[in-house]
């Protein structure tokens, strides 16, 4: 995979616009320096970082931004502001809905983060609403988003419940042209990995606030240990791809150091995930020069594995293209036992997934055949893109 | 539409949702879906009310940021709450 020699630059300078407090001082001086000011903006779209960037150069007069890079991000703005503000006004709705029908639910990412983490409804990237309710109600909350005009947009009931049942989640968006997009949860994470945090833990016996999103209208979100154990957990599902999520939980770390973080490790320890929080720090630290939580940094210096994974996953940051056939597995990074990962990828081979329909579909009472060709589908798979790399 | 009156206390409405955008603030009415673009000394205003807070005070937080006469301040003021409060964007509750 080729490294963009001059991306290390920009991207460099990314990482420090990401800092919970970005030093807009040693900023500046990186722009005087001389910068690929498109390559930069480019990154920051890649990363999901763009209202961080337009914020830090705005503060700095765009010092060493084209034309096209300042009325760009200034264009981006608006319409993402615009767009935070729809996807808000969609959370109320479906807060207020399920709240009516007695729906227990809580709001995580999105809207909420940008609230709880960054003070503005804008102050992040989102595309859509992202709420779990217990797997008991889902059929109940499904068929409220449906009526509300949601309509699954993965396929019907059916299908969804053959193909995409062991991911925790259906994604729903109205075909109104709105791009209102609500991601249904029952779980955080696919059956096959565990996750820091059980989805009971949700609206039960853990950390609810009611996060203010506009005047006087509150909604139920996931916050204190639980948010910490949530992004460390998503951040390491997705192999910390994004900067942005790096981001999430820096500003977690630094806006709530008074936490008991031994603690959340040792929930996540006991999820057999611990490695997923000491990874997310170590994150935080390599790339935004953040201090590890206290009781912490003893942990994470005996972990030989994620000390490795964070020097893998940071290089893997910026290698172009991104490695598809890898990033199918990549959550496996979750479990912190080799035989927990081998018994997860284990049922990825042989659990049919959308993927198999799509390579050849068939009619419903067939669907069990893919039990038997998945497997030599995904060896086929990995075959041609061993050649494909050589 | 009321006057202001000097001992009402101004709040945002129910019916909004905004977000900062650099030196502006966007605002979308949740009731009919329409977007408002708030700028200059209005972002100072908008900011503040996320407080309620009385005439008095706002003219106050304006008079000590920009060089303006009091009466000037308070008639721009008046004239910009009143054009929030038709669009339903504000409230004003019982006399502070």
């Amino acid at each position: 995979m080729k490294r963009s020699p001059t991306g290390d630059r920009e991207f460099g300078l990314l990482c420090l616009i990401a800092q919970p407090e970005p030093d807009l001082a040693r900023i500046r001086e990186r722009l005087d320096e001389g910068i690929d000011a498109a390559r930069l903006v480019q990154l920051a779209e890649l990363h999901g970082l763009r209202p961080r960037l337009a914020r830090c150069w705005s503060a700095l007069s765009w010092a060493g931004a084209g034309t096209g890079e300042r009325s760009g991000l200034e264009l981006f703005q608006r319409h993402h502001a615009m767009r935070a503000l729809a996807m808000s006004r969609e959370l109320l709705e479906v807060a207020s809905s399920f709240a009516e029908s007695g729906i227990a639910f809580a709001t995580f990412k999105g809207p909420a983060l940008a609230v709880a983490l960054y003070g503005d409804l804008a102050g992040r990237e989102y595309n859509d609403i992202d709420i779990i309710v217990p797997q008991l109600q889902f059929a109940q909350a499904e068929a409220q988003l449906e009526a509300m005009g949601y309509r699954n947009s993965q396929g019907s009931r059916e299908f969804c419940r053959a193909f995409l049942g062991g991911q925790g989640q259906y994604a729903f968006t109205r075909p109104d042209g709105t791009g209102a997009a609500v991601d249904l949860h029952w779980a955080f994470s696919g059956t096959h990995v565990t996750f820091p945090l059980r989805p009971a833990e949700a609206w039960g016996d853990g950390d609810i606030q009611r996060l203010s999103i506009g005047e006087g209208r509150q909604v139920p979100a996931i916050g204190g240990a639980n948010l910490a154990l949530l992004l460390a957990g998503h951040g390491t599902k997705e192999a910390w791809r994004f900067l942005k999520w790096v981001c999430d939980l820096g500003l977690m770390i630094e806006r709530h150091r008074e936490l008991d973080w031994p603690g959340i490790h040792r929930r996540a320890v006991a999820r057999g995930c611990g490695d997923a929080v000491l990874l997310g720090c170590s994150m935080a630290k390599a790339l935004l020069e953040l201090a590890v939580p206290d009781g912490l940094a003893g942990p994470l210096q005996a972990s030989a594995r994620v000390r490795s994974l964070t020097g893998l996953l940071i290089g893997r940051m910026l290698e172009t293209p991104r490695r598809a056939f890898a990033d199918n597995f990549a959550d496996l990074i979750l479990c912190d036992s080799r035989l927990d990962r081998i018994r997860g990828a284990v049922d990825l081979a042989v659990t049919p997934s959308a993927g198999d329909y799509l390579a050849m579909p068939l009619p419903a009472p067939l669907w069990p055949i893919y039990y038997g060709t998945r497997p030599f589908r995904l060896a086929a798979k990995a075959l041609m893109g061993a050649l494909t790399r050589r | 539409m009321a006057p202001a009156s000097p001992s009402g206390l101004f709040k945002r409405s129910a019916r909004q949702v905004s977000c900062r955008i650099d030196d502006e603030f966007a605002i979308l009415d949740l009731g009919r879906a329409m977007y408002f673009g708030v700028q200059g000394v209005g972002v100072q205003i908008w900011d503040a009310l996320e407080q309620p807070r009385t005439l008095a005070e706002l003219c106050a937080l304006i008079t000590a940021e920009f060089d303006v006469s009091a009466s000037d301040c308070e008639a721009d003021v008046v004239a910009f709450l009143a054009g929030l409060q038709e669009e339903g964007l504000i409230e004003v509750a019982e006399d502070a």
